[in-house]
Order: structure tokens, then sequence, then C-alpha cells
């Protein structure tokens, strides 16, 4: 395919600007310990195409295998809320941030919290089930 | 231009690099920090500011390597083709499956801001209500080591001014004051915010005391010792604003002192850690 006119002005200002932060965070004093920078930033792509692509696509694979064409994409766009609840809720879960000294830092049971949601998540994503399971053949 | 499809690809593919790593840092780092946890030791606000250049260069290099693939996808030829069947979810299904997990989180954390859905933030790391005297507080007194200077009935106020005239004002004598009141909200850049109805005396009131006049800023001192945002700087605009308070009293009360007692800076339209508590110092400059 054709590349576009605008592909060499935008890949040099786009790395023009990736390299300037680049070097601002390398000389950055504010910045401090660039290693642990370095750490979550590689390790988050790590965990993103090592772990979790490789486990998503092998779930994926076993449940082509179980689950019927017509209840598919109902359980696939219930496990893609369930995955991004889990994900944003896991830091208040953990309660890592709680301090003795303040009570308003994280005051809710998240646990049970959870719960909560993930219930009427697949609540939901229940009756869209079943109304799949049951609508005429298209 | 000569069509060099190996090229194209290493470029987009190279892009994805710092465009994957950048946003799951910002996303994943961001979120933990909301919660007040820090697992790591690089310096945040500075991290994320670099971070974040890094990887709008990243999805500038992505966009245009793109770009022919978007102008194909949204041409009118494209349109009148129907998807060909899949295994599964549609690109619309996809679409809807991303914003109900966008809106379920929102729904369950938003009330920390927007107070007629807080009880519906379920997964919130704050609670608009709660906290001494029904507000969420970031550092305490007792994280900030002031609770013997701040309770210490030694406490005066110094106010500074251009030319170093110093005056010092007793609790009472603040108190004795012409008194103000101002509805506002701390506002975090966490996240999370919460109005009160705070009382106290005009900053530039006290400004002046010391001869201060309309266009001079105010820097404003805690108690705290070191810390970044142990002290913060009003503009000419902040400073000559009604609402810019040097707050004594919260809903009616006299403040907590993890809300700043004896004295704490309100002012509107500033981020939350900028409205510095435990006011030792006002310095007119």
């Amino acid at each position: 395919m054709k590349r576009s006119r605008a592909f060499w002005p935008m890949t040099i200002a786009g790395l023009a600007l990736s390299v300037y932060g680049l070097v601002g965070l390398l000389g950055d004093t504010a910045v401090g310990d660039t290693m642990s920078w370095l750490t979550y930033f590689a390790g988050g792509l790590i965990v993103h195409d090592l772990v979790w692509a490789p486990f998503v696509a092998l779930g994926s694979v076993l449940l082509l295998r179980v689950v019927p064409m017509r209840l598919r994409p109902v359980l696939q766009g219930t496990l893609i809320v369930t995955a991004t609840v889990l994900l944003v809720a896991y830091p208040a879960v953990s309660g890592k941030g709680r301090l003795a000294n303040n009570p308003s830092i994280l005051p809710l049971d998240y646990p049970r919290n959870l719960l909560i949601v993930l219930a009427a998540v697949w609540a939901v994503g229940c009756i869209l089930l079943v109304r799949a399971a049951f609508a005429p053949r298209r | 231009m000569a069509a060099d499809p190996r090229r194209r690809t290493l470029v987009e593919r190279l892009s994805l690099i710092p465009l994957v790593a950048g946003s799951f840092f910002m996303l994943t780092t961001g979120l933990i920090n909301t919660t007040s946890w820090a697992p790591w030791t690089f310096g945040f606000t500075a991290a994320h500011f670099w971070t974040s250049l890094i990887t709008i260069g990243a999805l500038i290099v992505h966009i245009g390597a793109q770009l022919p693939v978007t102008r194909r996808a949204l041409s009118r030829s494209a349109a009148r083709e129907p998807e060909p069947a899949g295994t599964g979810l549609s690109r619309r299904g996809l679409l809807i499956s991303v914003a109900a997990a966008a809106g379920t989180v929102t729904l369950t954390t938003i009330g920390q801001t927007v107070r007629p859905l807080r009880e519906l933030a379920l997964l919130a790391p704050r609670h608009p209500d709660m906290g001494p005297q029904g507000i969420p507080v970031n550092k305490t007194a007792v994280g900030a080591r002031v609770v013997d200077t701040a309770e210490s009935p030694l406490y005066t106020l110094k106010l500074v001014g251009r030319d170093g005239q110093e005056r010092l004002l007793t609790l009472d004598e603040l108190r004795a004051l012409p008194r103000h009141e101002a509805e506002l909200p701390i506002a975090c850049v966490e996240g999370w915010s919460a109005s009160a109805r705070w009382g106290g005396v005009r900053v530039r009131d006290l400004a002046a005391m010391v001869g201060g006049s309309d266009g001079d800023e105010v820097v404003v001192r805690s108690l705290q010792k070191g810390g970044s945002y142990s002290s913060s700087r009003l503009n000419a605009t902040h400073v000559r604003h009604d609402d810019t308070l040097l707050a004594l009293e919260i809903n009616g009360e006299t403040l907590h002192i993890d809300h700043g007692f004896p004295a704490r800076l309100i002012s509107p339209n500033r981020p939350g850690v900028q409205q510095t508590k435990w006011v030792a110092r006002l310095e007119v400059v």
C-alpha cells in the first residue's frame, strides 16, 4: 500500500517528541531513580505482550471450542468488562496505599464492593446470554 | 513516493514499543498512584510528564504509518461493503464492549467528585463524605510532622511586606479581623473533590497590613518543614479575589488539624496540593 504524504512529517515530528521526552526524563533530577522507571516502562510492555496477550489468545482458543457462535459476542463483551473492572479495582482491593494516620484514604470495603460490581456485570451479561440463546436464528 | 511495505511495517512496529509501554505505564502507575500506593522509587509527577511526551510522540508516528489504512477503512467503498462474518465479536460489538467497560469503571468511581453519584462510587479510592469534618484529607498533620507546632499556644502568623516590614498575629488577633466566607472545593489532581463552606480572613486584607497593594503576589509558607508542597505562590489575580481566604473554619467549625489548623489557604481554581495548610507565613512579593 502507498505511504501517506504525511508519513515522513509525522514520523519525524513524533520521533522528535519521543526523543525529547526520553532525553528530558534522563536529565531530570526530579525523576531520580531511572532504573525504577525503566522497570515499570519495560515491565508493562513485557507483562502486556508476553503474559497478558498469550493468556487472552489461549483462553480464546479454548472458548472457541466450547462456546457456540451465537453466545460468543455477549460472552466476549462480558469478559472485556470483567477484566477492565478487575484491573482498575486491583490497587484499591490490595489496600497497599492505606495509611494508619489517614483513614480517608481507601475508606471503603473494596473486596466486597468489587464482588457487588462483578455480580451486577454478570447479571446483565447472563440476561443478554439467555436472550442470545433463545433469539430466533437469522 | 515508491511503496516499500517492509519499511512502513518496520516503522509502524517499532513505534508500537514506546506506544504500548508508555500507555501501559501511564495507565497503571497513574491508577496505582490514586490509591496513595507508590511501589516505585522514581519521582512520580516528573516521570509521568516525560513519559507522556514519549507516548504522544509514538502515537503520532503510529498514526502517520496507519493513515492509508484509516483512509481506506473510512472510504465510501468500504462503507458499502458489509463486515465479513467473523468467529465472534464484531467490530461494532467490540466498540460497544469497550464503551460498556469504560462506562462501568466511570459509574463506580466518578462519585468521588460528582456528589449525587457518591453512593455508586464502590471502587473509588476516596469517598467525598469520609474524612475529618466530612471532608477527605491527603496529608495529615502526623504525616507532615506539624502536630506540635500547629497546636502550640505560641502559634503566630508572620506577615512580611515587600520592604521587609514584619507583623506578627496571634490566633486571637486573626479571629478578630473582618471575617468572610466562601463556598469552595478541595479539588485533588488525583481525581477526588469535595466542597465546603470556609470562614476566615481575606488574604488581600492580610497583605494590606504590611503594605501590599493591588497587583502584588503572595507566597504562602506552611509550618511543614521541607516537602514539595510546604509552600505555594498566589498570583495577583488570586490575591485580589474575594474568595481567597486564610481559612480558620470549615462548615462553621474550627479547622480540624488535618485540614490545616490553625489556618489554611483556600482559593478558587487551584489544585488541592496548593491550598497550603498549617500556614505560618505570608510574604508579599
